[in-house]
């Protein structure tokens, strides 16, 4: 991935999103509102309080200790630790109340994001690193946090004290009042000005954080690979480029931050100025009290501190604003691989599958497979061979609707696939991946895949039924023996031993598929589990991808693939007479053996 | 422990910074209090003076004046402090990376992805707002109590012991909170290193999980894991919610007791109203701090259990390091031995009292069964591993006496499963080797036989793959992970099951072209095709954690032993279709 991406990307939040995004935030707090507006009545009781609170103290220093009285001492001391009390403990709920709000609006936000990844096609995780999606997932909501927390209760508040100054003013001395609100319209040009780019700020600092994340993912998963090719010093460079552009974002939002709050200081020195120049000449004119005056400078004092505190969270606003662009951007991807509003069910499968012209490019133009056709016969076995990068790949994923045909169409059992919605299909296709894909967790975990419908007795026997038994029974504590993420600490063919067990235990009901799933299986074990596979898929349609034409000779039919195109198809027999590309393959690998075995 | 003598380390390394940025906030937090004296002076002035407008105007231009200092001072204290702290925290976060570079495989192993990047963002942030914000809050609280508590103490001594009677009750209060809380908080930072454990696995695996349609389950795994969050971070929010309001009630009592006191005082006449009234302003002025001291506390639980965190990966020392005086070979020949070497990953030894010797420019091949350890063998010559017991030699030294960079700098290691990098397939070729030369890199494509998928590739060598090389097909990733290791030219090439992707045909034309490449260089190929085993110089079969027969191809097969087995297996497939009753005509091919 290039550095230009992050450009991209921010252009896309940019343009789409501005204006949006809060109300679109604000619909999570919807179902919250009850709270939040107990959250808030409960700050407004709280202001009381604390207003409250003073009084009784000036009571009791003009009342009684300034009279030299003590009698009524008491009564106010405890008076004034009830209304303390009574602070503690609505403050306590308050804060608990918001945080709660504020944990669930994050979690709903989470399920929602995940549910949607769930969703995705695979051609979006071919593009989206890792890193970035979990950057999403995981910090880019947590900034949400403290908005929703804090922020919202906050903000809400900050208004309802500076519209009652406001208006309080006004009853005051109208004049002198509007003096004040003429600052007002540049303050809040500034404050805007400030958001602005802070916005952009923070936007650029959601991405770098994305990209460090990217890179950290992919160089702790390939930390082998970089210490086996010495390239420790020139990854960290990279990596510390895109901690230097997150340094430079941060510090933009920082020194932008650093600007305004000395900004809204000023602001608050020239009202206080222009109350003494303007309100103190009306006040020798006498047309204007010297309490109204005092008044005013204190109120001004009341008036600034809300609005910095608006402010302030107006900038926490913009970094809940970027965080939540980016979610909203995921959100807001188009599932690709979609299941069609009336779809067709499969609840009997016979197996019988049909490729139909079928014309499919990875990108625009590169056609990988190229009007392939073709028909397998509910119950046949199929074997596809061909050279590396012929497709063969490709069409299982097609079968299996991980990506969708551009030309032509897939059947089975006469019924599109894109008729069928796609996990119903999935459950009746097993499919054994090129790469064996292991979860950090137990064995009997990753065979069933947390899929609490197959039994423990139902994993045992899958695994006993590919041969996987063996490896699992000498592990420590066997079926429940913890692997490491991905499988870190099993060999290579064990892992595709673990992974020919998932698709048994799993059992699909007809359609067998075997990429490449036993390359890395001594022979003498695949031997073992070809016999296997033979009992377990009679009367199934099956098709293995392989490379050792041993593992394919048996097949009833055999398919093969060369650039994309079906060039040769039958029994090896029949592919034998006929003497093309397959004779050709098979002399070939058997020839140096044929001649050492001659030696013997 | 340690996490102090982290942070004093980062702390120190800018110590001039945060004093500059600590008194510039005191200073500011003086000139603060300027402009109300200046307030109170002008209307002073309006009442018994009557001032012109010009005198007024002066007022007003003093305050903005004060108002300039004050924001100036604010600037730039922001600027150092936090501008500090964010540096610190680029600085932790590449020492970190930089950390993870010379770990070992083990600690990977006991490691998870999602957990390690949690630590390097979401915790290395709490630890920037311990850095920053919060540790000036800290020192200014602590200065304006002490300052505060001498002015109080000059107008009562009594008094002022009585207004800071119950502050040994805070402090027990705060420090038995504080470990409730950092451990609470502790716990959602774990927690959030699952939750992004558990994303990082769900997406890296998606393929295999929609391939056996388990969307809901894993919606239904992550949304436990997702309520255990809310459950940890609301048990910890149920202690920090209380902390900010325990301060007011702190405060409070104090001004009660004050009240209380000091109201008898002035009664009975021991002190004067004028006393008490400063007296209890200067603990007005005092509340404000105090109660800010709940937030501080909060965040700094927060920053010390993220930085323990973050030091837990910091402390740990690779166990992998190249030796304290290395003893640099000039040359590398490329003989390679193993003596008596003992292996285990656990406990279970996998490798036992193992010898094997490699002359310099041989090829030899490994074979046995699934699980028997023949990645760990070669694992442990690029010491990615270290033996329990015995040596690997490279050219008759010790590897663990060689520098790190000139052993694995010597090997060109096709490792068993491919890892590739998001970057073009170019870069990715040319990996361990800066600016191949243009006749190096169609040495290495063509040995590799990628030249044949160039035109495939939408963008040909420039093509950017996805990551792990996704976007690849397996015998192109794999090949290019071949051309990767040719690319660097080394004394010696291990080939760990590095064909078993490819297609016989092209596997072929691999090996023809290696033969050469593989003739002036000690080659180690890990296979179970005898095709590709076939024509080594030596094969060797391992069982059991040792070598159990060493031969050469006719050797081996004429002693009907493992090898033997292997062979035959796969030569007489049809073996299996006879135990089954397959077809008649099966039987007859060659
Ligand atoms: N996700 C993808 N995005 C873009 N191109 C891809 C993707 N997956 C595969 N390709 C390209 O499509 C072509 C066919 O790949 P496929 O994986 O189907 O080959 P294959 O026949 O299975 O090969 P192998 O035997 O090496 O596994 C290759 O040129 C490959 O580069
Ligand atoms: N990191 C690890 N931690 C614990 N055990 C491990 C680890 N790596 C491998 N093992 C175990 O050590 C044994 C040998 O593994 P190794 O990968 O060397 O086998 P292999 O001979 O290469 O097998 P394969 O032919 O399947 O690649 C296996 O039983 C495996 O489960
Ligand atoms: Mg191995």
């Amino acid at each position: 991935m290039d550095f230009d991406d992050i450009d991209l990307e921010h252009q896309v939040g940019g343009k789409v999103y501005d204006g949006r995004v809060a109300g679109r935030l604000g619909r999570y707090l919807r179902p919250y509102a009850l709270l939040v507006g107990v959250g808030v009545f409960l700050l407004v009781v709280l202001a009381v309080l604390e207003v409250v609170s003073p009084l009784i103290l000036r009571e009791a220093i003009d009342g009684q200790i300034s009279e030299k009285r003590t009698d009524r001492l008491a009564m106010l001391s405890f008076l004034y630790l009830g209304a303390l009390g009574g602070i503690f403990t609505l403050r306590y709920i308050q804060s608990v109340l918001m945080n709660y709000v504020g944990q669930r609006v994050m979690m709903d936000l989470r399920m929602e994001l995940f549910a949607h990844l769930q969703r995705m096609s695979i051609a979006f995780f071919d593009r989206n690193p890792v890193g970035r999606l979990v950057t999403r997932l995981t910090n880019d909501i947590s900034t949400l946090e403290q908005v929703i927390s804090q922020g919202v209760v906050q903000i809400l508040a900050s208004l309802l004290t500076v519209g009652a100054i406001m208006v309080v003013m006004l009853w005051l001395d109208w004049k002198l009042a509007l003096l004040m609100y003429a600052f007002l319209p540049p303050l809040i040009i500034a404050v805007r000005y400030f958001a602005w780019t802070q916005r952009e700020g923070y936007r650029q600092q959601r991405a770098w954080l994305a990209r460090i994340n990217a890179d950290l993912n992919e160089n702790i998963s390939g930390m082998q690979v970089i210490q086996l090719f010495g390239r420790e010093e020139e990854n960290l460079r990279r990596f510390d480029r895109r901690n230097q552009g997150l340094l430079r974002a941060n510090m933009m939002v920082l020194t932008w931050y650093a600007i305004f709050e000395p900004t809204v200081v000023l602001f608050g020195a020239m009202t206080t100025a222009a109350i003494i120049w303007y309100g103190g000449g009306r006040a020798l004119d006498e047309s204007l009290t010297l309490g109204t005056l005092v008044a005013f400078t204190q109120y001004m004092q009341r008036f600034y501190h809300p609005i910095r505190d608006l402010s302030d969270r107006y900038t926490t606003l913009q970094s809940a604003m970027a965080s939540s662009e980016r979610i909203f951007q995921v959100l807001d991807e188009e599932e690709e691989v979609t299941d069609t509003p009336n779809p067709r069910h499969l609840a009997e499968i016979e197996g019988r599958i049909e490729f139909r012209n079928v014309w499919f490019a990875y990108d625009e133009e590169n056609w990988v497979l190229q009007d392939m056709s073709f028909t397998i016969e509910p119950g046949q076995r199929i074997a596809i061979v061909g050279a590396t990068g012929a497709g063969k790949s490709t069409m299982m994923n097609l079968l299996n609707r991980l990506y969708d045909v551009q030309r032509g169409a897939i059947l089975v059992d006469g019924v599109p696939v894109t008729e069928v919605p796609q996990r119903e299909l999935r459950r009746h296709v097993g499919m054994v991946l090129q790469d064996p894909f292991i979860f950090t967790g137990t064995v009997e975990e990753n065979i069933r895949l947390r899929d609490p419908a197959i039994s423990t007795a139902q994993v045992v026997a899958a695994a006993e039924l590919v041969g996987a038994s063996t490896f699992i029974e000498r592990l420590p504590d066997g079926y429940q023996a913890v692997l490491a993420e991905r499988g870190a600490n099993l060999s290579t063919g064990q892992k595709q031993l673990l992974s020919l067990a998932r698709v048994a235990a799993f059992d699909p009901e007809i359609v067998l598929v075997m990429d490449e799933a036993t390359a890395s299986i001594d022979p003498e074990t695949e031997a073992m589990l070809q016999r296997s596979i033979r009992q377990v898929t009679t009367g199934r349609t099956s098709i293995i991808i392989a490379h050792r034409l041993n593992t394919v000779r048996l097949a009833d039919r055999i398919l093969v693939l060369q650039h994309g195109q079906l060039i040769e198809s039958g029994s090896h027999a029949e592919l034998m007479a006929r003497g093309g590309f397959y004779r050709r393959l098979f002399e070939l690998q058997y020839k140096d053996q044929d001649i050492s075995a001659a030696g013997v | 422990m340690t996490t102090i003598r982290l942070l004093f380390r980062y702390l120190g390394r800018y110590r001039g910074r945060y004093l500059l940025g600590f008194f510039t906030l005191l200073g500011a937090s003086v000139i603060v209090m300027l402009p109300p004296l200046i307030l109170g002076r002008a209307i002073d002035a309006i009442r018994d003076e009557s001032p012109s407008r010009w005198n007024l105007a002066a007022y007003g231009g003093v305050i903005l004046a004060l108002a300039c200092v004050e924001g100036f001072l604010r600037f730039s204290a922001r600027l150092l402090v936090s501008g500090t702290s964010r540096k610190l925290e680029y600085q932790l976060r590449t020492e970190l990376a930089g950390h993870f570079m010379k770990m070992d495989q083990g600690f990977f192993l006991r490691s998870q992805t999602g957990d390690l990047m949690a630590r390097c963002t979401n915790d290395l942030q709490m630890v920037r707002d311990l850095m920053g914000p919060t540790l000036i809050d800290l020192c200014r609280v602590g200065a304006m109590l002490a300052v505060g508590f001498v002015f109080l103490l000059t107008v009562n001594v009594r008094l002022a012991l009585i207004a800071f009677a119950y502050f040994p009750v805070v402090a027990i209060v705060i420090s038995a909170f504080s470990t409730v809380v950092e451990n609470r908080y502790r716990a959602v930072q774990d927690q959030f290193g699952t939750l992004s454990t558990r994303v990082q696995e769900n997406i890296s695996g998606m393929r295999t999980i929609k391939a056996y349609a388990q969307e809901d389950v894993e919606t239904e795994g992550f949304a436990r894991e997702n309520r255990e969050m809310m459950r940890r971070s609301m048990n910890w929010a149920y202690y920090t919610a209380a902390l900010w309001p325990l301060m007011v009630i702190g405060t409070g009592a104090s001004t009660v007791l004050v009240l209380w006191f000091g109201g008898h005082d002035v009664a009975s006449g021991k002190m004067s109203l004028g006393q008490f009234v400063q007296f209890n302003t200067y603990l007005i002025l005092l509340a404000a701090p105090l109660m800010s001291l709940g937030w501080t506390v909060t965040s700094l639980q927060q920053g010390t259990a993220s930085l323990k965190r973050i030091g837990e990966v910091l402390f740990t020392e690779p166990t992998i390091t190249g030796p304290a005086s290395p003893r640099a070979l000039e040359r590398i020949r490329g003989e390679v031995e193993f003596r008596h070497v003992s292996f285990s990953y656990t406990g279970e030894p996998v490798l036992r009292d193992l010898d094997l010797g490699i002359p310099a420019g041989t090829t030899v091949a490994i074979v046995g069964s699934t699980g028997a350890g023949k990645t760990t063998l070669v694992n442990l010559l690029a010491r990615l591993w270290d033996p329990d017991e015995g040596q690997v030699l490279l050219d008759g030294v010790d590897v663990r006496e060689l520098p790190l960079e000139q052993v694995r700098g010597a090997i060109g290691f096709v490792p068993q499963e491919t890892f590739l990098f998001s970057d073009s397939l170019i870069d990715n070729i040319a990996y361990g080797r800066a600016n191949p030369q243009a006749a190096e890199m169609d040495f290495a494509l063509s040995t590799s036989q990628l030249v044949n998928d160039l035109p495939q590739l939408t963008h040909g060598l420039e093509t950017v793959i996805g990551e792990r090389g996704v976007t690849l097909s397996g015998g192109q990733k794999q090949r290019s992970a071949l051309a990767r290791a040719i690319i660097k030219d080394p004394p010696i090439l291990v080939l760990d099951d590095a064909l078993s992707h490819v297609d016989t045909h092209t596997e072929e034309e691999i090996l023809r072209r290696l033969r050469e490449f593989m003739a002036t260089r000690t080659t180690i190929i890990v296979a179970h095709r005898t095709s590709t085993v076939s024509s080594a110089d030596v094969i060797v079969a391992l069982e059991d954690g040792h070598i159990v027969e060493t031969g050469t191809h006719d050797e081996l097969l004429a002693k009907q032993g493992v090898y033997w087995r292997l062979y035959t297996r796969q030569l007489l497939a049809e073996q299996v279709a006879e135990d089954e009753g397959a077809p008649e005509e099966l039987l007859d091919v060659p």
